[in-house]
């Protein structure tokens, strides 16, 4: 098996930044150009303890919700 | 997945006295921690870089990877998450999971399916022990009581085999006015109002359940279909108490009647005949 880049909670914000992505003052994922939160597939918006990690589609945030991962998987295993 | 030998090299490049083989890891975990080491080993399955300990050139080359991951794999994914997905999809190719989901699937409302699917690979994370009692709440913040019902209905067995959810679609399906509605519009009132059961939990008093019994038996007549029996159902020797005494309460409201008690280690379920009740809850 292939070895794969994850990270851990502490890394969170690092990892957001590299999309181009920050925390504002509620804790929330935004846009680091406009400020605006970014939304999960629900059209949820994310706070950073929930963020579970991004999947292109274009860039789709991933919530740390079981039903959400299912979806997620499901998403996943149909586009193989 | 990573491209491995880049990895290796970056990762070699990071002056640690120790070496470490990127490709024996299932996966390499990048962490922010208040201490000077910049690698070693999370598991057997999972190597942590530490992007604090790195110089920042080397940090933004590691998150580059990341970036590439996404790029070339299509999903950056937090380590428990990563897991957590693989696990789900492995789950997910359970013979049992796929037989529920295939027999329910297109008979019920998609909605339904969704919770379903979510309560059927719960039980696999009951299984394996992978965070049980997080992941029902999660199910809970999606779905409300509703997806919770599905899961109780599930986890009783009314969805399996031979459960009585397949019983009922049988019976329906074979009647000479049956439409794919039917069954459909009865799933989503059980899923509602769960109608033939009474899930206990440690919260619950004998006098509350008899109660919830009492008002599930004399609601039963406004259902299209006759379900005959109410089950109260509990796990735990406190909730096998309580449901003991909620009988006899039970008994007192609406006097007597047939029932089966079936107990399997710290499970019980008994059965009520809802046609040997024989008040009319005319009130």
């Amino acid at each position: 098996m292939s070895t794969k880049i994850a990270f851990d909670e502490s890394a969170s914000k690092a990892i957001l930044e590299q999309f181009d992505k920050t925390v504002d003052d509620s804790g929330y994922v935004v846009e680091e150009d406009t400020g605006n939160r970014v939304l999960t597939p629900d059209g949820e918006e994310l706070p950073l303890e929930q963020f579970a990690g991004i999947a292109k589609g274009s860039e789709i945030f991933i919530e740390d919700n079981f039903v959400s991962l299912i979806n997620y998987v499901n998403r996943r295993t149909s586009n193989e | 997945m990573a491209d491995e030998e880049r990895l290796q090299d970056l990762i070699d490049s990071l002056g640690d006295s120790t070496e470490f083989d990127v490709t024996i890891y299932d996966r390499v975990t990048f962490e922010h921690r208040e201490e000077d080491r910049a690698v070693y080993e999370k598991s057997g399955e999972v190597l942590a870089v530490n992007l604090q300990a790195v110089n920042p050139e080397k940090r933004e080359a590691l998150l580059d990877e990341a970036s590439k991951q996404f790029q070339e794999q299509g999903e950056v994914l937090r380590e428990d998450i990563s897991e957590e997905t693989d696990a789900i999809e492995a789950d997910q190719s359970d013979p049992h999971v796929q037989e529920t989901l295939e027999f329910f699937d297109g008979i019920i409302y998609e909605r339904h399916q969704s919770m379903l699917e979510a309560a059927v690979l719960l039980q696999k994370v009951a299984e394996q022990g992978r965070g049980f009692k997080q992941r029902r709440q999660q199910i809970y913040n999606k779905f409300g009581q509703k997806g919770i019902n599905v899961n109780n209905l599930c986890n009783s067995g009314y969805t399996h085999e031979d459960g009585y959810l397949r019983e009922l679609y049988y019976e329906m399906e074979d009647s000479e006015s049956y439409d794919a509605r039917n069954f459909r519009d009865i799933f989503s009132e059980i899923v509602e109002n769960t109608p033939f059961t009474v899930f206990v939990n440690r919260d619950q008093t004998a006098w509350n359940v008899a109660i919830e019994a009492r008002n599930k038996i004399a609601s039963q007549k406004r259902y299209r279909v006759e379900f005959d029996f109410v089950d109260i159902r509990g796990i735990g020797r406190r909730n096998i108490e309580t449901i003991n005494e909620a009988v006899s309460e039970l008994e007192e409201l609406i006097g007597e009647f047939d029932f089966e008690e079936q107990t399997k280690e710290y499970e019980i379920r008994v059965r009520i005949d809802t046609n040997t009740v024989t008040t009319s809850f005319d009130d």
